[in-house]
């Protein structure tokens, strides 16, 4: 990959790398290294984001006049593998890389202004209301509704597996504001306030004991008029096209970071055992495998990238992206796993490993908290089953 | 190679299955983090008198012979596994109880008659830190001491589950030679709070506990060895091939519990405007899940004859317990993670049981050696033998 660097590119590199050498603090990468989950915890991951804001690259995908960063798919890239490779805890994309694109390509000005400053500089923090406990990849399905009353707009209802809603000043909700016609020509694309009347949240502890998910239920919640992005009924479409943002990211970058995290826990967990030496053999030989998927999935989203970047259609590119980069990254963590042996047993908070004579290996207690959050990539952003759905109406069509 | 079917044994499973019924409410949102309750293990003696179906009369307890012996052990293994019940068996009743009976010491009788009254609980403290699955990989030593205290016990053991709740502890350790020598072995039985010992409790990723014990100069004497001094690797692997046959055993209860799980789910839940099981791709991993779970649980019931014949060789025994542990970690990863994936959000909860029974299984994946590990041994197996 590096050979296939031009020298701006390469130059751009390095300037990422020397910011990255000065900002990213020890405490910082700790978060990182410590992130088993989807992304960092809102603390550390705003930290980060505010760092970013500060050198003007936390929104970089944005258009410039909004505040983002002219690069090149290419130079894109770079910097997601140099954030990776760096440890940088991963930030939330619910406002960056989901709401914002939602807001450039649908909202006023107004909505606009009132909303994109915050998320470029980290002082507003959002989450997603799509599913519910009724509507999971039959999203058309959804039933929180929201009626008109004099200014405002009242919303009824729940949303489930609201991702960090407890950290969360805004949302972005899906509800239903007609039943005529077919499911889809009666939703609506809202954006307000967390801290509105009427809104309580109910903590859902995962499989790791993590908290990340919630069920947010709405009771007679009013918000103004001009929550409502884009037109009344018009929400499916602005729902399809943040989807298509959702899972339209690169994997390979963070894969890079972890594969190399994998290969590191093999070495270390085979140091000295000669007696073990052929079930080493076999774990290398599957994470060489992996390697080589990984090595695929990057040239297909590279040349992916420069086609979009010379005006092609996104089509189905996003789905695959998004089979191919989460099963590759649930098998890197089963192997991760497998290699941890024994040391994948206990079940203790990471930042605990180390607290007491009797230490546990951190990257065990790690390796099985990945491996369990990882099980939830095949369901978010559209099941694994639906985006193969996807594509194959979109190769049998026509 | 279904195994015959026994009265005595059907019996003895439904009343342990209603016992546990009274007991486990599968329903209860356990937090993966909530502290365990404690096991009902004296329960298991006095309201059921359960502890002694694993072992023969011979023993003081209940079963005619070796196989009935076996059938007990198994189906109880089994029952367990289907209530996700933290009770120790396989490590106190399988692993202990079975080298107590075979160590025929003074000591060891007199243990295993509290054992199967319900007053002994015993865990099995063998693997290191580090360790890969090979039985002689035992860095523990024994050093000499003097007077009483013939040895002093030196070194650490990991994950030894349910060691908060035990009264004894059976632990390997090594006499001679070095980590991964099968000669120089010794198996000592010690009471949980013998001085020297310290320990580090922690969940596990089932919800049952486990600790990090180390052993500091615990003082060893020659009443507290269940196998001939310095000759232990036999019984060490004989006790490692048991444990992961019972755990076999475990695992078909868990998987069937995932199983059914998802198949009732599927034909429940309504996406699209019809239940998810109109969807083919889903019909056919439940059709999978299926063929893994039949495939593993006629092995391990094939395994568990053999595994009581007395003529039975050690190598025999091996790849016979290896491969029953292979079918039986595809079915566990293959269930498992369909299960959870068949049931999107919900399956990823504490919610549900489901990702309780998940844990579970993939914890018998990786205990008694991983599929990997058995893999490589029936490798090394069938290229030693002629
Ligand atoms: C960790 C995590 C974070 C999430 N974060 C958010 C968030 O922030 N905001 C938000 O709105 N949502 C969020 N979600 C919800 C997510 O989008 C849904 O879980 C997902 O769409 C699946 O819906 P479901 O859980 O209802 O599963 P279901 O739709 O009930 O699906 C169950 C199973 O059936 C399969 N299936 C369903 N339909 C078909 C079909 N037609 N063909 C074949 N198979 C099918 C599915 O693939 C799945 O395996 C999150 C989910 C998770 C797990």
């Amino acid at each position: 990959m590096q050979d296939l660097l031009t020298p701006e590119e390469q130059a751009f590199r390095d300037e990422v790398r020397a910011f990255l050498a000065e900002h990213l603090t020890p405490a910082l990468r700790e978060a990182g290294r410590r992130c088993s989950g989807i992304f960092a915890e809102y603390p550390q991951g705003n930290d980060w984001h505010r760092v970013l804001a500060g050198r003007g690259w936390s929104v970089p995908q944005w258009p410039v006049a909004f505040g983002g960063c002219d690069w090149t798919p290419m130079q894109h890239y770079l910097f997601a593998a140099e954030l990776a490779a760096a440890d940088a805890p991963p930030r939330a994309p619910m406002g960056p890389g989901m709401v914002a694109p939602v807001l450039i390509a649908f909202g006023t000005p107004a909505q606009q202004q009132r909303w994109l400053p915050g998320i470029r500089d980290g002082s507003d923090y959002w989450c997603q209301g799509y599913s519910e406990p009724g509507s999971g990849s039959d999203l058309a399905s959804l039933q929180c509704k929201a009626r008109r009353d004099g200014d405002h707009w009242v919303i009824d209802g729940t949303k489930i597996w609201t991702t960090h809603a407890q950290f969360a000043n805004r949302m972005f909700c899906l509800v239903r504001t007609s039943s005529a016609g077919k499911p889809q020509t009666g939703i609506s694309f809202l954006c307000f306030d967390i801290a509105t009347p009427g809104i309580t949240i109910r903590p859902i502890h995962s499989l790791s004991g993590d908290h990340e998910l919630n069920q947010v239920f709405f009771d007679n919640v009013r918000v103004p008029l001009d929550s409502l992005i884009g037109q009344e009924n018009q929400g499916w479409t602005i729902a399809k096209y943040l989807l298509q943002h959702e899972r339209g990211g690169a994997y390979s970058p963070s894969l890079r970071g972890r594969w190399r995290r994998v290969a590191q826990a093999l070495d270390a967990a085979f140091s000295g055992h000669r007696a073990a030496a052929p079930e080493a053999q076999q774990l290398r030989l599957e994470l060489a495998d992996l390697h080589c998927q990984l090595d695929a999935l990057q040239a297909l989203e590279l040349r992916t990238l420069r086609a979009q970047a010379a005006g092609a259609e996104r089509g189905i590119s996003p789905s695959m992206g998004k089979l191919l980069g989460t099963e590759l990254k649930q098998a890197l963590t089963a192997l991760h796993v497998r290699i941890a042996g024994n040391a994948a047993v206990p079940h203790a908070p990471l930042h605990q490993a180390g607290a007491h004579a009797l230490a546990l290996s951190e990257d065990g207690l790690f390796a099985i908290s990945s491996y369990l959050n990882d099980r939830a990539a095949s369901i978010y952003a559209g099941t694994n089953e639906v985006q193969r759905n996807i594509i194959a109406a979109h190769l049998l069509a026509g | 190679m279904t195994a015959p079917r026994d009265d005595a044994t059907d019996a003895l499973r439904d009343s342990l299955a209603r016992w546990l019924a009274d007991r486990i409410d599968l329903n209860h949102h356990a937090r993966a983090d909530a502290p365990p309750a404690g096991p009902a293990w004296a329960g298991l003696a006095s309201d059921l008198g359960l502890l002694g179906a694993g072992f023969t009369e011979g023993a003081g307890g209940l079963a005619a012979d070796a196989a009935e012996a076996w059938r007990n052990h198994l189906a109880i293994c089994e029952t367990l596994g289907e209530w996700l019940s933290a009770e120790p068996y396989i490590g106190s009743a399988v692993v202990g109880g079975g080298l107590l009976q075979r160590a025929g010491t003074a000591t060891a009788q007199a243990v295993l008659a509290e054992l199967i009254d319900g007053r002994a609980l015993l865990a099995w403290a063998h693997a290191e830190p580090g360790a890969r699955g090979d039985p002689a990989d035992v860095s523990a030593a024994l050093l000499p001491g003097e007077g009483r205290a013939e040895w002093l016990l030196h070194g650490r053991k990991t994950a030894v589950v349910a060691a908060p709740w035990a009264t004894h502890l059976v632990v390997s350790a090594r006499r001679a030679g070095q980590a991964g020598d099968a000669a120089g072995l010794d198996l000592i039985l010690l009471p949980l709070n013998a001085a020297g010992i310290s320990r580090r409790d922690t969940r596990t990723l089932d919800c049952g506990v486990a600790s990090e014990i180390a052993f500091d100069g615990v003082a060893v004497a020659q009443a507290d060895l269940l196998a001939p001094a310095g000759q232990a690797g036999p019984a060490i692997a004989r006790a490692l091939d048991e444990a992961a046959l019972a755990l076999c055993a475990e695992s078909l209860g868990t998987t069937r519990r995932l199983f059914d799980a998802t198949r009732s789910h599927l034909r429940e839940r309504q996406q699209f405007g019809q239940p998810l099981a109109a969807f083919q791709v889903l019909q056919h991993r439940l059709a999978d899940m299926h063929i893994a779970r039949e495939l593993a649980a006629a092995l391990v019931a094939a395994v568990g004859v053999q595994i009581a014949d007395a003529t039975l060789t050690p190598e025999a025994r091996a790849l016979a317990v290896s491969s029953a542990k292979v079918a039986v970690g595809k079915a566990c990863q293959r269930v498992g993670e369909q299960a959870v994936q068949m049931h999107g959000g919900m399956g990823v909860t504490e919610e549900l049981a489901v990702g309780r029974f998940f844990r579970r299984a993939l914890q018998i994946e990786r205990s008694a050696g991983s599929s990997g590990q058995h893999l490589l041994r029936i490798v090394s197996l069938q290229h030693s033998s002629p």
